[in-house]
């Protein structure tokens, strides 16, 4: 009876100590490497099998490290790891672009154990000169369709006369210097927030070339408050030379353009105690607005000024329309400049939006149709717009 | 010239900025992140330009004694005491109340900034809420039926979002507002974004075609 309570210790310790002793893992395997695509480059994506060690009840895999080296036969070092469980990753520290790399990864067990794969490669990262990810070559697509339509109808343009449909905001601009002109009070023009480089501001400018050059003709004070220093420089470029091709450059104030502060509130009171002082008979609010669009409106209504509004910022629009007498409404801002030159040229650039949204709202109608049909029905003849839809 | 060189220059800038999306490449990056270091400079210069736009205007206001003027020996006395604060050394001590040199905690740079512009700032966003509360007066007067229906989807947008509106009248208020806003809302400003969206457009090619040209400013 006393000999196999002995044993039964020995047995125990004997298993004990088989159990904790190190068993390395198998390692991963078919590992391969390509140069990652639509890349800048200095990227190589790995896949592999993972180790099937990974769901081992003793000392399971744990996570894998990657290591890079410039020749099969030489010292690999660590450049990244991945999680238990994962099956690819991009490789990106310490490549450099042009040169060959070999990979290998390491698989780890919980007992420190490891494993490591065969060498794959090499691999010679490198730069894509063109994305060719879907989502890059739909909006090409789109792009060259739309710009396509525009050059078209700029074309177009030049042979015949194109209708535009009537636009009270900008007819109002012409209202609006006239009743400057009467009451003897300044106009204020201000270009928002925006820098130079936005499409916003950009569109000011157009419009503000014109207003100006009519200010120079009826002889009306023009005052224009900058935010930003550039749009500073080129404001009163513009409205200088306005002055000069209406004839009158003897009129032009350079102290009537000036900079104000770049920063917003500070901005806000400058203007808003313009308005107070200056009653201005006409207020421009043109550009790229943000919390200040309703506290220059409001001040501008308090003043007594007619206001003529246009952002394509829009939460600031609706705060517009509430505070406005005419506010230009999303594209309306971008298409101001040709409506009021009247250039074929201007005009046909129009119709080319015109077109483009035409042919958004077809495509609209016909992807939520799919959506609709391609579920239940099974209509495949949708497909295509069915993936634009749920950008599949 | 003076129109030519700035036209050939937005005209490359403008073809390569539309290219360069599409270029994953390292190389146009490097271009356009030099391109954008160098608006900086130009933002530097403008701004040097501006200062002088800001002091001349209020410097003649006060030679030519104009309604106001006053003010203007405020800005400016301010605007040379925050730009002499930034330089100011370390070890110079204006007391416990102004603070000392350089630019960390405590000093009279950041009091100034902290102090006095933070919080006339945040009073004049405050202001907001008074500007807010009387457009939205006038918005809502029930005149047409267009603007009772505004008025009425307002309110429904209003208690829905508010945590007493589903406490009395139950969830549906706030389902219906939440309709409101992911639906009909929604629709109408994806609609304003598509327009706005080919706007830009439009607007980009006649300038990188040469019809747009009012940003050049200067004469015939």
């Amino acid at each position: 009876m006393r000999k196999p309570l002995i044993l039964f210790p020995l047995v125990f310790l004997f298993l004990f100590v088989f159990a904790s002793a190190q068993t390395p893992p198998t390692p991963v395997d078919s590992l391969q490497a390509v140069d990652t695509p639509d890349d800048a480059g200095g990227q190589v994506d790995l896949t592999w099998k993972p180790s099937p060690d990974e769901g081992r009840a003793v000392s399971p895999v744990i996570g894998y490290q990657i290591l890079a080296a410039p020749a099969a036969d030489s010292t690999f070092v660590p450049i990244g790891t991945a999680s238990a469980g994962a099956t690819s990753v991009t490789a990106k520290d310490r490549l450099e672009n042009g040169r060959p790399y070999y990979f290998k990864i390491r698989a780890y067990a919980m007992d420190s154990s490891y494993a490591e794969s065969e060498v794959a490669g090499p691999v010679v990262p490198k730069g894509s000169w063109w994305n060719t990810k879907p989502a890059y070559l739909r909006i090409v697509i789109w792009m060259v369709f739309v710009v396509g339509f525009i050059l078209y109808n700029i074309r177009k343009a030049g042979k015949k006369e194109l209708y535009i449909r009537p636009i009270a905001g900008i007819d109002a601009i012409d209202e609006g210097i006239g009743r400057a002109t009467e009451m003897g009070r300044p106009i204020l023009f201000i270009c928002g927030l925006g820098d130079a480089a936005q499409a916003a501001t950009l569109a000011a400018f157009s419009v503000l070339g014109r207003v100006a050059q009519k200010t120079a003709q009826y002889q009306t004070r023009l005052i224009v408050p900058c935010y930003e220093p550039i749009v500073f420089t080129i404001c009163q470029d513009i409205v200088k030379g306005a002055y000069l091709n209406a004839g009158r450059p003897e009129a032009y104030n350079e102290k009537d353009v000036f900079f104000v502060v770049y920063d917003q509130f500070p901005y806000v009171a400058a203007v808003n105690g313009i308005m107070l002082r200056e009653k201005p008979a006409t207020n421009f609010y043109l550009g790229q607005f943000y919390a200040e669009s309703l506290m220059l409106a409001e001040t501008g209504f308090e003043a007594g000024s007619i206001q003529i509004a246009g952002t394509d910022q829009l939460i600031q629009m609706s705060f517009f329309i509430v505070a406005c007498d005419f506010t230009l409404i999303g594209e309306e801002l971008f298409a101001a400049s040709a409506y009021l030159s009247k250039e074929p040229e201007q005009v046909g650039s129009i119709k080319g939006q015109d077109w483009g949204k035409v042919i958004f709202a077809g495509l609209s109608i016909l992807g939520v149709v799919s959506v609709l049909l391609d579920e239940n029905l099974r209509v495949h003849f949708f497909g295509f717009f069915r993936k634009l839809m749920l950008n599949e | 010239m003076r129109k030519e060189i700035p036209l050939v220059i937005m005209v490359a800038c403008g073809v390569f900025m539309a290219i360069q999306f599409f270029v994953p490449h390292e190389l146009p990056a490097l271009i356009y992140q030099n391109l954008n270091k160098t608006v900086q400079v130009v933002g530097a210069v403008a701004l040097v330009l501006g200062i002088v736009s800001l002091l001349s205007l209020h410097f003649a206001k006060i030679n030519r004694r104009q309604p106001g003027y006053g003010y203007s020996y405020i800005l400016i006395a301010f605007f040379f005491m925050m730009a002499a604060s930034g330089f100011l050394p370390a070890k110079v001590n204006l007391g416990s109340f102004l603070g000392t040199g350089d630019r960390v905690e405590g000093s009279f740079y950041l009091n100034l900034y902290n102090y006095v512009l933070t919080p006339v700032q945040a009073t004049m966003f405050a202001l907001l809420a008074f500007f807010i509360a009387s457009a939205a007066f006038r918005a809502f007067r029930a005149r047409s039926v267009i603007a009772t229906l505004l008025l009425l989807t307002a309110i429904i947008v209003m208690i829905g979002r508010v945590p007493i509106g589903p406490f009395v009248l139950g969830d549906w208020i706030s389902d219906l507002a939440d309709w409101i806003m992911a639906v009909p809302n929604a629709a109408a400003k994806r609609a304003v974004i598509v327009g706005v969206g080919l706007g830009i457009l439009s607007l980009s090619l006649k300038m990188v075609l040469g019809i747009e040209r009012a940003w050049l400013g200067g004469g015939r």
